[in-house]
């Protein structure tokens, strides 16, 4: 909420999707652990008013990845946080195995393309 | 942007992280539509996903005396499947009263059409067989190719007395199973 010592702030989701598509759940609490924020990011920001020089909890889920971390909320800066480090793949190959449904005959060519939700 | 997989003999490898993802095909010949699943779950400690694809053709493959379409047919000739080196899939397919040994769900394609391979693996017991993988494609929906099982050749048989050397047995009847 604007006014009453509050400044706007925004906190900065890297890895997540576009506009509302596929987006963190956020919430934040303040020290007494009550819920000040309880929405989604858009475009991977979120834009809101807290108190200055007070401590907060901000606790955001992207598909099963969960980030849970304190700001100070110092001045009107941007927060960032990133999904992406737990997502970097770790060179592990995964096999994919494409047979015609009726005889089982492997496919000679093709492609399978697979589609991040 | 979506990850590809290149398939190859019915294999393909991605460096891919734990996700979900919705699964599309694209293979010259058969129904994209009919990938199946549709969507798979990567997950730690699974690194094998098997996919299946279908298509919608019919390959006739009609077995004649002299393997024109007016020949006289060959009836219970059997025909099954196989990749390129001959390897079987499938069950095989016998001709029926007409020498007609229909495959169905076959790819077809007007641009590249996929091969199929097939080889014949039995005849009627009377007429010759080839029995080596062969293959053929179909630009259109259904095709059909016309192969030769020829009559068995004219063999000449002698049956002599065993207890003198080149006496013909006058008459007798000789069975040759298979």
């Amino acid at each position: 909420m604007k006014g009453d010592g509050n400044i706007k702030i925004k906190i900065k989701f890297i890895g997540v999707g576009y506009n509302d598509l596929y987006q963190a759940n956020v919430k934040i609490y303040d020290s007494s652990n009550n819920i000040v924020y309880d929405g989604k990011t858009y475009n991977g920001i979120l834009t809101l008013y807290l108190k200055k020089s007070k401590v907060y909890i901000v606790k955001a889920t992207f598909k099963s990845q969960v980030i849970c971390s304190p700001i100070y909320v110092l001045d009107d800066t941007t927060y960032i946080f990133s999904f992406i480090k737990n997502t970097i793949p770790t060179n592990r190959t995964v096999t994919f195995l494409l047979t015609d449904y009726y005889y089982n005959l492997p496919i000679e060519k093709g492609e399978i393309l697979l589609w991040q939700r | 942007m979506a990850k590809i997989v290149n398939i190859t003999n019915g294999t393909g490898t991605s460096n891919l992280i734990n996700d979900t993802f919705t699964v599309t095909a694209e293979v010259n010949g058969y129904d994209n539509t009919t990938i199946n699943p549709s969507s798979v779950t990567i997950a730690q400690g699974t690194d094998t996903y098997p996919f299946t694809i279908s298509a919608t053709g019919t390959l006739t493959l009609h077995v004649t005396e002299d393997g024109t379409s007016a020949g006289t047919p060959i009836v219970g000739a059997t025909f099954i499947r196989t990749d390129s080196t001959g390897t079987e899939y499938g069950t095989p397919i016998t001709t029926d009263d007409q020498g007609n040994a229909v495959f169905n769900n076959v790819p077809f394609s007007d641009t590249n059409a996929p091969l199929i391979y097939y080889k014949q693996t039995a005849s009627d017991g009377d007429h010759e067989f080839d029995n080596t993988v062969k293959n053929t494609s179909l630009t259109i929906q259904t095709g059909t190719v016309e192969i030769q099982n020829t009559v068995g050749a004219l063999r000449t048989i002698t049956l002599t007395d065993a207890n003198y050397a080149n006496l013909p047995i006058d008459v007798a009847t000789l069975t040759f199973t298979n």
